[in-house]
């Protein structure tokens, strides 16, 4: 890095996860900022730190138009995901959804909590007769037309 | 003047007009639902080597204390001893062979860093197999 027209060879280390806590975790040398220093960032000499600097929290953007990936449905009623893969494959897909519920922010609501709802139940199902299960699987998130709201039977799965 | 009451036109028109937000990838779907994207910063902090760092010239990171020593000997079991090469670069990097533990293997516990040595806790680190995570990076150097 070019730090007052000189180059200096520099390390970067970085906290394990996300998260604004981690700003605590110490940083410190012995030399006094002879042979080495800490910085915060690599703009300037001066800016000096003692601990990480810049973990934040996760946070999302609510609104509308907010960064976001949007999951397309040809059908509403018969929400179709296909996975191809094992039983782990399937069960890992399906607990993504269920557990996207918290933050699904829906155009209609009611629709996705009812397909998160059925993957839900779906993937506890998986894993309760996960022997009787071939390699490549086909389901339908199904919405409830029909038997209260369960997944109904072999269908296809959609990607998005 | 009434309370609570509003003037109604009679005007058979919506409130607001439509607005497009974006086009459907898939242009066979009818329903489309949105997954808000995280937003989050890994903490970081960088070491600016001035010059090569003297001998038991200390560096901490966290709970983990690094000394450096002109020779590592194989039967040193103090850790956190690390080898000063024979270029900045080069004390760098044996430096981050042991905060990383050689990504966990030891490959080079006793020769560029005292045995006994662990993989910093408190450092994000990859094993040598392992696929880096998005937004959160392992030790790395640079000049």
């Amino acid at each position: 890095v070019n730090l007052n027209s000189n180059n200096y060879t520099f390390l970067q280390v970085g906290s394990p996860d996300f998260g604004q806590a981690f700003n605590l975790t110490e940083v410190l040398e012995s030399t006094g900022r002879v042979r080495m220093t800490w910085l915060k960032d690599l703009n300037d000499f001066a800016d000096i730190t003692v601990t990480f600097q810049g973990g934040t929290n996760a946070t999302f953007d609510n609104d509308i138009t907010g960064n976001s990936t949007w999951l397309e449905f040809n059908d509403a009623r018969h929400q179709r995901v296909e996975v191809l893969g094992g039983r782990r494959q399937v069960a890992a897909v399906l607990h993504r959804l269920a557990v996207a519920a918290a933050e699904v922010q829906s155009i209609r609501s009611h629709l996705v909590r009812s397909a998160v709802l059925a993957a839900w139940r779906a993937s506890a199902r998986l894993r309760a007769h996960s022997r009787r299960l071939r390699r490549r699987q086909r389901f339908e998130l199904g919405y409830p037309t029909s038997g209260g709201g369960e997944f109904v039977g072999p269908a296809t799965l959609s990607t998005w | 003047v009434s309370l609570n009451g509003y003037l109604f036109s009679g005007a058979l028109k919506g409130w607001r007009k439509p607005k497009v937000l974006r086009d459907l990838t898939n242009a066979n779907a009818r329903y489309a639902f949105r997954l808000p994207r995280l937003s989050e910063q890994q903490a970081l902090a960088y070491l600016v080597f001035i010059t090569q760092p003297d001998v038991d010239d200390a560096v901490i990171i966290g709970d983990t204390s690094y000394i450096f020593k002109a020779t590592i000997g194989a039967i040193t079991d103090v850790p956190g001893w690390v080898l000063i090469g024979p270029t900045v670069t080069d004390t760098v990097t044996n430096l981050i062979a042991a905060i990383t533990a050689d990504g966990g293997t030891n490959g080079n516990a006793g020769i560029l860093y005292s045995k006994n040595t662990l993989a910093n806790s408190d450092v994000k680190w990859y094993a040598e197999d392992q696929d880096p995570a998005d937004g959160l990076a392992g030790p790395g150097s640079g000049s």
